[in-house]
């Protein structure tokens, strides 16, 4: 570790550089302060961060975000652009569950005209979305056929079937359809693990939440957005299930081999790629959309009976209840963009392909893919935090695009080990604590509870403010959680 | 040579749980390749289902190519059974012979009144992945995305 340190440096308040050594190509840049940097110090993510760095074709500085911590290859709360001339894609770079991501649905709702109906609303919701492994509506068995109609229309497939509005298709990233999908590229596998997972939230960290905005930081913003203090607000939390998985694992398996036929060094297997011109990275490429826009559709469909649940306990329709979408982002993805890349004092325009790993599209105002509404202000982004503390809303910003190619942070990122929080559970009951906080939390599995503690993570609030006065996206609101469920 | 023999009747550790942040870790021991195989098997669905209330009923045919590595196409592929089908893996009857893996793997499916799920396994990576002879014990690492 120490060795390691030798080539880290402060540089600013908000940013550690690791100096280019060995075979890095370009420098890395980790968004911490002095205290998020201390807890770094015990893990392997500054490695990570490192040889992600040795990878051809990339372009600015390996970066990664304040809920950095050790993944597999890259690190999570990684973001690496690699130039679309030269440069790779990587399956481990978007991980396996692709187009994971987070929805955040607004109300008209006041936090008092629900506290005593928040138990019912967790009980009912977990009845009408399934969640934790194996569970799945009987009532949506999907045929091949169809199944090929999902990965090309994303979330417009869930809408023209039933599952909620077209509005809602404007409110999400890449309106919820990816372009470039081709079902062709996908295995016989992904598709047998697809047709039953659509319409599920899954295990683990993925979950359906209830909260209230507790605080705004910023009224103008916060009214563009539709929000609001004390307002209700659902939070959902889930991607591409076990299709997105064996989509990865498929391709992980070609690149190893691809790898090695272009000459690629490799400081981790785990990071395997293939230039993206090439027929591996553009077949990658066509099924990761693929999966990406089946990530889209679950959220979707989970959104029709977030809205079926409210519309039950509240008796009245989900107009009524003014349940619209406030945006929803991918944080595990790789996207082709136009950048503005410093080279000295010059600054020219460059097509990269932006891999975002546990990190979220953090766009400032005048992004023309941004939704009318938001684009003199920036896009909304939404960061979940852990079941007990805090979630937060925040907004893109020009400084992110300078800077991060358009991206911040995801989330807390863990702090315990899953045997370290069990250790720390013994003798506790989670669900208590947090019932005794005034959280309602209902999970399939005592495991994902116990492991999903809020202390296993870091302190939101701190990763959020790093990400804020580093300026790469900017405070709006606050969320409370009141309940949620879990896998 | 003499450790190797020794080792062949010395019962040893199926696997152990290193410590990782996010995911799990596991460190996994055979006298064989082949039981190593098995345990890691074992190992990976400790995690995933708790199945002692069922025994083997079916058995599975398995034959792996070793594109990319073969333990973990192996794993993977038990993985991809027990999400589109619910199978539990119990005994192993498995042949390794260079890059290519055969034999039945004998499991029961699963039954909500029967057993209990723990968790959902993603995938099993490569990173940190080695698999090696060590005194004529065999030991590899995996990690598992969860």
């Amino acid at each position: 570790m120490e060795e390691k340190k030798a080539h880290i440096k402060k540089l600013d308040q908000n940013r550690y550089i690791i100096e280019k050594h060995g075979n890095m190509n370009v420098d890395g840049i980790i968004y911490v302060n002095d205290e998020l940097f201390q807890i770094l110090g015990t893990d392997e993510s500054i490695k990570q961060v490192e040889n992600v760095a040795c990878l051809p074709g990339i372009v600015g500085a390996s970066m990664a975000m304040p809920d950095i911590h050790w993944g597999y290859g890259f690190p999570i709360g990684g973001v690496a652009a690699f130039d679309v001339e030269n440069g790779v894609i990587s399956p481990g770079g978007v991980g396996y569950d692709i187009n994971c991501g987070i929805r955040l649905l607004r109300s008209g709702l006041n936090v008092k005209e629900i506290k005593d109906k928040i138990k019912d609303i967790i009980d009912l919701l977990y009845i009408n979305i399934p969640s934790g492994v194996g569970s799945h509506r009987k009532d949506l068995k999907l045929t091949k056929e169809e199944l090929k109609k999902v990965l090309k229309k994303g979330a417009r497939w869930a809408v023209e079937n039933g599952f909620g509005e077209k509005e809602d298709l404007e409110y999400i990233e890449d309106r919820g359809e990816m372009e470039g999908a081709d079902p062709g590229c996908v295995s016989d596998k992904a598709f047998e693990r697809g047709k039953d997972q659509l319409g599920t939230v899954g295990s683990g960290n993925h979950f359906v939440e209830v909260g209230y905005i507790s605080e705004i930081y910023d009224k103008d913003t916060a009214e563009m957005f539709g929000l609001f203090k004390n307002q209700i607000t659902v939070m959902i939390h889930t991607g591409s299930r076990g299709f997105g998985y064996q989509v990865c694992d498929d391709y992980i398996r070609e690149m190893i081999k691809a790898s090695e036929r272009y000459g690629i060094y490799l400081p981790d297997r785990q990071l395997c790629c293939a230039p993206i011109e090439s027929p591996e990275g553009k077949r990658y490429f066509y099924a990761m959309v693929a999966a990406a826009n089946y990530a889209f559709a679950n959220r979707q469909i989970i959104t029709h009976w977030v809205r079926e649940t409210f519309e039950k306990i509240f008796r009245t329709s989900s107009k009524n209840l003014n349940l619209s979408l406030v945006y929803d982002v991918c944080h595990n993805i790789a996207k082709i963009e136009k950048h503005t890349i410093k080279e000295g004092k010059r600054e020219k325009e460059m097509l990269v392909c932006v891999h975002r790993k546990g990190s979220t599209r953090s766009f400032g105002l005048g992004e023309s893919v941004l939704p009318e509404k938001y684009r003199n202000i920036g896009q909304p982004v939404l960061i979940p935090g852990d079941m007990g503390r805090a979630s937060y809303v925040l907004c893109g910003t020009k400084k992110a695009m300078e800077e991060t190619f358009g991206s911040t942070c995801h989330g807390a990122g863990r702090i315990l080990s899953r045997n370290q929080a069990i250790k720390a559970s013994k003798g506790r009951s989670i669900s208590k604590e947090m019932e005794e906080k005034g959280i309602i939390v209902k999970a399939s599995s005592k495991t994902t509870l116990v492991e999903e503690m809020p202390e296993a993570y870091k302190d939101v609030s701190k990763v959020v403010q790093v990400v804020h006065n580093a300026g790469i996206s900017r405070l709006v609101a606050k969320i409370i959680p009141l309940g949620c469920i879990k896998g | 040579m003499k450790n190797k023999k020794a080792s062949k009747n010395t019962e040893i550790q199926r696997y152990k749980l290193l410590d990782h942040e996010a995911d799990i870790r596991l460190e996994i021991y055979g006298n064989t390749l082949e039981e190593l195989f098995s345990n890691a098997a074992y190992g990976i669905f400790q995690f995933i289902v708790d199945a002692k209330g069922k025994e083997a009923e079916k058995g599975k045919r398995i034959d792996i190519e070793g594109n990319g590595e073969l333990l973990i196409n192996f794993l993977n592929e038990l993985l991809f059974l027990w999400d589109t089908e619910g199978f539990i893996p119990k005994e192993f009857s498995l042949k390794i012979s260079r890059n290519k893996l055969t034999g039945t793997v004998a499991g029961c499916i699963f039954d909500p009144e029967r057993c209990t799920i723990i968790k959902e396994v993603k995938a099993v990576t490569y990173h940190k992945f080695y698999l090696k002879e060590e005194n004529g014990i065999y030991k590899a690492q995996i990690i598992l995305d969860v």
